[in-house]
């Protein structure tokens, strides 16, 4: 029976996902956002194009140029017969095909950021921010999003057909990049969907891990971009660096037993990236000094920031986690940030307190489904001594947990 | 080193008809085999037939050229690789890890016509 290198394949497929970014990138700065959606169908085309000859010719040496040609090329193509109906000349379509890549007013030094804030328009609804970010800025087929947000293939591509053509044809809207003076305001909502991006490869859901790790490294990337930019308020960008470097840097140790990842405490520190938990510590420094107000994703930074700091599980700094987690619970009150809450107060020695915190909670509708929550809670009860009431949760939580690797943890705990 | 030409036929229908997410894996494993054998440095080359084109008859006297599509044809060449190999042998085991027997039927294996 044939057998594939799978490894090959994998690499199709992680050059589909780097190339299909890169162009859409490159069409974008150069043929302006408000053709979007002519950019996603010949970048489509691309990919589709190359698909159907690499597998006789093979990838070519520079599959990047390769694709912006093609792309190129049905670009032209399409608007020349758009140039025949309407008013646009060929003067018009000559300067565009000539035009630098960079144009004059581009806000950003990285053509990734204008793809970014284009799919952050705030005429769309949230899910389709994140839909569009996924495809256009993460790469992603939408078989793959459907993949990563549980939803229905078919679903994805009727959504984003819509908020492309919205972007593209619905003149009421601004489409046009922002200027300088919108950008603060607009930073936090691109700190979030970049955010969002990496929790869809991050949380222990269905999905490749290869996938799910190159998205979460495209989502540091793009951070990490967005602290570059001197057009961007410093700050927040810096806090979600930070948070995502220490997040990353302990990748390869979540992801060491294959797609079921494994928990903090039973991580193998020694595989954790010393040169990103040392980014994330220097991001954090920045954001510190460039932010007044600590945000959510800035404590969310500090606080990973505590863990990645411990020489291990027992030896974390567990009174400052639950500090930073009570300024959290105020800036951004969250049912699910206060299990963690509860944890580090439960290691802090203080397991009654983290009882008041979560029995109130048993209600929850969002933490009726979430095994955390109901770890968190029976380690609480067995911290305090109430065994048959930790047993209880445990046997809840292991009906409700996503993943095998939690139900052996759980099934561990209760033998 | 002799080369050999790997003739894949298919169905004339076999792509029509298929969306988007049912042939970009058949295709992602086609690259699969060729970047392997690539890597293996006995990927001479390859192309792709695109699924239309005529036949030129030519019985008794007159000249017929006629549409590819037009005419119910079951099979059509879908395109063709050049490998490099010691020998048939080889080729054979070659072609049986070959993607084109999963998703669709069979490989001709011809040896180039050189000069020994």
């Amino acid at each position: 029976m044939p057998e594939f290198d799978a490894s090959a394949v994998a690499v199709v497929d992680r050059v589909a996902r780097q190339e299909r970014r890169a162009l859409i990138a490159a069409l974008t700065r150069r043929l302006g956002a408000d053709r979007i959606d002519l950019i996603d169908d010949v970048a489509q085309e691309a990919l589709l194009s190359a698909l159907t000859l690499w597998p006789y010719q093979g990838v070519p040496e520079h599959p990047g140029a390769w694709l912006r040609r093609v792309a190129w090329n049905k670009a032209l193509d399409i608007l020349r017969r758009q140039a025949r109906q309407t008013d646009l000349s060929d003067d018009v379509l000559e300067s565009l095909a000539l035009s630098d890549f960079r144009r004059q007013d581009a806000p950003f030094d990285d053509a990734r950021l204008e793809v970014l804030a284009l799919c952050t328009n705030q005429s769309l609804k949230p899910l389709d921010q994140i839909l569009l970010a996924l495809r256009l800025v993460g790469g992603l087929t939408n078989a793959e999003s459907a993949e990563a947000l549980l939803m229905q293939r078919d679903a994805v591509g009727q959504r984003l057909a819509r908020a492309t053509r919205r972007l593209a044809r619905d003149d009421t809207l601004v489409v046009s990049l922002p200027s300088r003076a919108v950008l603060a305001q607009q930073t936090e909502q691109w700190c979030s969907v970049i955010y969002l991006m990496f929790s869809v490869g991050y949380l222990p859901r269905h999905g490749q891990t290869a996938l799910r790790q190159d998205l979460c490294l495209e989502a540091l990337d793009l951070a990490r971009a967005l602290t570059a930019e001197t057009s961007v308020p410093a700050g927040t960008p810096h806090a979600l660096a930070a948070l995502l470097s220490f997040q990353c840097a302990r990748l390869d140790a979540r992801l060491a037993a294959g797609d079921r990842p494994t928990l903090l405490g039973d991580q193998d520190r020694m595989r954790w990236d010393p040169q990103r938990r040392q980014d994330g510590f220097r991001y954090l420094k920045q954001a510190r000094a460039a932010s007044r107000e600590p945000s959510r994703i800035h404590l969310e930074a500090a606080i990973a920031g505590c863990y990645a700091a411990a020489p291990s599980y027992e030896q974390t700094d567990w009174p400052a986690i639950v500090r930073l987690h009570e300024v959290l619970g105020r800036v951004w009150p969250n049912p699910v940030t206060k299990v963690g809450h509860a944890v580090a107060l439960v290691e802090a020695g203080r397991a009654p307190e983290a009882l008041a915190l979560l029995e109130p909670l048993r209600g929850d509708r969002q933490l009726a489904v979430y095994a955390p929550f109901a770890m968190a809670l029976a380690h609480a009860y067995r911290a305090v001594g109430q065994e048959d009431d930790a047993r209880a949760m445990l046997t809840e939580a292991e009906a409700m947990a996503v993943s095998e690797s939690t139900r052996q943890h759980i099934d561990a705990l209760l033998a | 080193m002799p080369q050999f030409a790997l003739l894949l036929p298919q169905r004339a229908d076999r792509y029509t008809s298929l969306t988007e997410d049912e042939f970009m894996p058949i295709m992602k494993d086609y690259i699969g085999w060729v970047e392997d054998a690539e890597a293996k440095g006995i990927f001479i080359g390859g192309h792709k037939l695109k699924e239309e084109g005529v036949t030129v008859r030519a019985p008794a006297g007159s000249v017929e050229v006629q549409d590819l599509l037009s005419t119910e044809v079951a099979e059509i060449l879908g395109g063709l690789m050049i490998v490099e190999a010691p020998s048939m042998d080889a080729v054979i085991e070659l072609a049986k890890s070959h993607p084109h027997l999963v998703h669709n039927d069979v490989i001709e294996i011809r040896p180039l016509d050189e000069d020994a």
